[in-house]
């Protein structure tokens, strides 16, 4: 039973964590997207894109 | 006089050897270099994200061949099959993780396979000895998890070092932050592997021994 629960629920518990800092984690693909474009461009307001980061 | 100190911290040519003291504060500097990394909140999130999608991938390698030997009854060959199988299950689903990365972003993708992987790891309290159909189907579904957590946790370290730059002014720091990820993940793998082998042996089991008669 302790190998199932280790296979299962053991594993499982480790990803909550994770989960959790994903949900916080405020860098999306659209405002990657932006950060690149002002890297490449200079276009875009740097301050408003680097805010929370 | 100062002592000069070659190859490891050797300056730019054409210029004079850096001194012992010179040395230890570029030391220190580099040193404060990585810590200040973890000042920046995504940094912090993303090393938390990468270490904690890494540690189930150590407990599931651990205690997979511990399941196939004394829950499945396999042999120790057979068992070992076990995660190679899940691994060759996990690059077939390369293509689908690729897609949806495309099409929701990797965050989002990264939280819907995590949520979905710990949800199918559970259901391997429910196997038994005689359930195989259900353990391989588990073990199949389960390679997606842990390969959309691997390979969407290293792509948001790349968008990160581009977030990293901009917000420092156009310093690159990738491979501090690589470097910091590889540690996070590595190190929060040992711990959790170092825990399931307490558990392991609080229980009964030991390396080599059948723990069947002292567990029944």
């Amino acid at each position: 039973m302790t190998i199932r629960v280790l296979m299962s629920l053991g594993t499982s518990v480790w990803m909550i964590p994770g989960l959790v800092f994903c949900l916080r984690y405020p860098l999306t693909t659209t405002h990657h997207q932006a950060i690149r474009t002002c890297l490449e461009t200079g276009e875009g307001d740097r301050q408003q894109l680097t805010r929370g980061l | 006089m100062a002592t000069v100190i070659a190859p490891s911290g050797a300056p730019p040519e054409g210029r004079a050897p850096y001194s012992a003291h010179c040395l230890t504060w570029r030391r220190l500097a580099v040193a404060a270099g990585f810590l200040g990394l973890l000042k920046s909140r995504s940094v912090r999130l993303l090393m938390g994200m990468t270490a904690f999608g890494w540690a189930p991938l150590g407990v599931t390698t651990t205690v997979s061949v511990y399941f196939g030997v004394h829950v499945m009854g396999f042999t120790e060959e057979e068992a070992s099959l076990v995660m190679l199988t899940w691994l060759i299950a996990g690059l077939a689903w390369l293509p689908l993780v690729s897609h949806l990365t495309h099409r929701w972003g990797k965050k989002q993708t990264y939280g819907a396979f995590t949520m979905s992987w710990a949800f199918v790891q559970s259901l391997f309290l429910l196997v038994d000895a005689g359930d195989l159909v259900l353990f391989w189907v588990l073990i199949l579904i389960n390679a997606a998890g842990s390969m959309a957590v691997a390979v969407t946790g290293w792509a948001m370290l790349a968008d990160l070092t581009d977030a990293d730059q901009l917000r420092t002014g156009g310093t690159r720091r990738e491979g501090a932050i690589y470097g910091v990820g590889a540690f996070a993940q590595t190190g929060l793998a040992a711990v959790a592997i170092l825990l399931v082998g307490i558990a392991l042996s609080a229980v009964g089991y030991h390396g080599g021994d059948d723990p069947t008669p002292q567990l029944s």
